[in-house]
């Protein structure tokens, strides 16, 4: 299937063009890095928030990209994990504790919550589990609700040695979510061709042969869930702070469209994917904001719809196809 | 024991009546969302989870007929309109994803944005106001001392009552029932024998959206609805599948008189928030012990 023709592929490029991998990862981590220069120079703030909204679309959608293409594990409650992420830093830091251990004890809390899931129902079908996981957003959305109604404001900023993250238009945070994006992105790399990861796609591709050669099916998943956890879990904490308000908004549909959208236009199971398609969404959602604010989720939710129909592996499939078409051409 | 404290334990249980009474009436309505979701998942193979924002269709299609067009009686051409729906959800998306890769994933992430492209749409043409079927029935009967019952209840699990006797005998007694149970036992048996399989699916899920569509007439004559209503209903029928066994047709009709009664006593006793929670916590206690289910067979997963 998917993942191993991309194997297969990658395995022969790699041979010939790891230089160029290399110089095009280190181009890229550059320019990246010089974005928060680049919007401070030329005062358009605009384009340093845009990219830290694409950089936090592009590690939610990853890690449940990893789950969904990958894993073959339907979880519907990441929105509700960077929730408990958010809310719980939140109000800890809001409380007088140090945002940095509210960070924690907010990673520590989705853990807690991630396991008891995992451990009741990743042994069962995977229709079961976006069942569950499902219910557990809506749970979470009632605790939410319970705990505090409205909107959190006055979060305090993180700080490391007295330099604030909010300086000049969130520099702070643009490296933090930065840097956490490229440590996703590694982890990801790595897992996939660890034990874990061929054990999932085995899973995944034959749940019955792979049993039979010793691969636990629950460990396995547990282990790929609770990965995708804790960085969504770390996303969700850090952008309490970064907003500087929570409120139910993150668990409502919008958000929920938007990620679907950026894991069907970018392919599910493509790893570079759905990367891609949170920047290119991050531009396009502004543009359609402006113009078009009522029907915007129902547009959103026909352009997935279409592309689950139509398009095997989104964004991906187009490229390789105006590629093919490019390199006949020659 | 003196007197105060017989008065009190009958009060007490009129109480209990009360709840009871009110148990079978959500339970009706409750078995037949369930009974739509479960025929769709063992024979289409598609778990809906567009069925909460189907049902609010069918409210606002009775709120319609029964309120802007005066004749009441209109409104049980929700059943016949739902049925089309269903027809051309099925022939223009579902049937389009059926066989493709992935194609468990790509359904379930295509309902869930139905469901929240229905409440938006829903929302844009009829805004967020809560609305409320008026009653056809108006009055109420006086069961002796102190419990009163009113009409409409007693319409509204008469209706749900007919509906599924109806339901069981279509799927037990007629070829077409006959068939689609069939198909959710082996579809590739069912394809040798030479059933039609492709118009089976279009029936089913027809039926499964008619089902939601009485359901939400009949939902929305007790209750006030909005757009978002039901998600609710959506995931209680979800947990009652779950626990009937999918497929299995006297499991979900007990299972939803069970979660009925869960529910109606975390309602009172623990508190209305923890509506969902309680019934969901069972779910998951069940599936841990049974994970096929209360009511389900083993070979029954699908």
């Amino acid at each position: 299937m998917v993942f191993s023709e991309q194997k297969k592929q990658r395995g022969r490029i790699c041979l010939r063009t790891k230089k160029s991998t290399i110089i095009a990862s280190i181009t890229l981590i550059l320019i990246f890095s010089a974005i928060p220069i680049l919007s401070n120079l030329t005062k358009i703030t605009i384009i340093m928030t845009l990219f830290t909204i694409g950089l936090i679309y592009a590690i939610l959608a990853a890690n449940w990209n990893l789950l969904f293409g990958f894993a073959g594990v339907w979880s519907l409650a990441q929105l509700a994990i960077f929730a408990v992420g958010a809310y719980s830093s939140a109000l800890l830091s809001k409380a007088g504790m140090n945002p940095w251990i509210a960070i924690l004890v907010g990673v520590t809390l989705s853990i807690v919550a991630a396991l008891a899931i995992s451990l009741v129902t990743l042994r069962l079908k995977a229709t079961y589990f976006a069942l569950v996981t499902l219910g557990f957003q809506e749970i979470v959305r009632g605790v939410v609700v319970v705990i505090y109604p409205g909107i959190i404001f006055d979060i305090p900023h993180l700080e490391i040695f007295g330099f604030s993250f909010d300086i000049s238009g969130g520099v702070g945070y643009y490296y933090t979510f930065f840097t956490i994006f490229l440590c996703t992105l590694f982890v990801h790399k790595k897992i996939m061709s660890s034990y874990i990861g061929y054990a999932t796609v085995a899973l995944r591709e034959s749940e019955m042969r792979a049993i039979s050669l010793g691969v636990s099916p629950v460990r396995v998943r547990a282990t790929i869930f609770l990965v995708s956890v804790i960085f969504t879990s770390l996303l969700g904490s850090i952008y309490a702070h970064y907003t500087n308000s929570v409120s139910q908004a993150i668990l409502g549909l919008d958000i929920f469209l938007t990620y679907l959208i950026i894991l069907a236009l970018g392919g599910i199971g493509t790893f570079y994917g759905p990367i891609l398609a949170s920047f290119m969404w991050v531009f396009l959602d502004f543009v359609l904001r402006l113009y078009l604010e009522q029907f915007r989720l129902v547009i959103m939710g026909g352009i997935v719809i279409l592309s689950l129909i139509y398009l095997k592996q989104g964004l991906t499939e187009i490229y390789e196809m105006m590629a093919n078409k490019l390199f006949k051409m020659k | 024991m003196n007197k105060v404290d017989g008065a009190a334990v009958m009060d007490q249980i009129y109480f209990l009546v009360e709840l009871l009474l009110g148990v079978f009436i959500a339970g009706s309505i409750y078995s037949l969302i369930a009974m739509g979701l479960s025929l769709l998942w063992s024979t289409v193979g598609l778990a809906n989870f567009a069925h909460g924002a189907i049902l609010v269709v069918g409210s606002y299609i009775a709120w319609y007929f029964s309120s802007l067009t005066g004749v009441p009686l209109l409104m049980f051409l929700t059943v016949p309109i739902m049925f089309l729906i269903g027809a051309l959800f099925d022939k223009s998306i579902f049937r389009q994803v059926r066989y493709k890769e992935d194609s468990g994933l790509r359904l379930i992430l295509i309902t869930i944005t139905l469901a929240l492209v229905i409440e938006q749409i829903l929302n844009i043409i009829f805004g967020g106001i809560r609305r409320r079927i008026p009653t056809l029935l108006p009055g109420e009967i006086n069961l002796g001392n102190a419990i009163i019952i009113s009409n409409q209840y007693i319409l509204v699990f008469i209706v749900a009552s007919v509906t599924l006797i109806v339901l069981y005998f279509i799927l037990t007694r007629t070829i077409t029932g006959i068939a689609i149970r069939a198909i959710g036992q082996n579809m590739q048996e069912s394809l040798l024998v030479g059933i039609n399989v492709e118009r089976i699916y279009t029936t089913t899920v027809g039926i499964g959206f008619a089902l939601a569509g009485i359901a939400g007439a009949l939902l929305g004559s007790i209750y006030i609805f909005n757009a978002s209503f039901g998600r609710m209903p959506l995931l209680i029928g979800y947990i009652i599948v779950v626990l009937g066994g999918v497929g299995n047709l006297k499991g979900t009709i007990y299972a939803s008189y069970l979660i009925a009664t869960i529910e109606a006593f975390t309602t009172f006793y623990i508190g209305g928030s923890w509506r969902i929670a309680i019934p969901f916590l069972v779910m998951i206690l069940i599936l841990l012990i049974r994970p096929y289910g209360l009511f389900g067979t083993k070979e029954a997963t699908r």
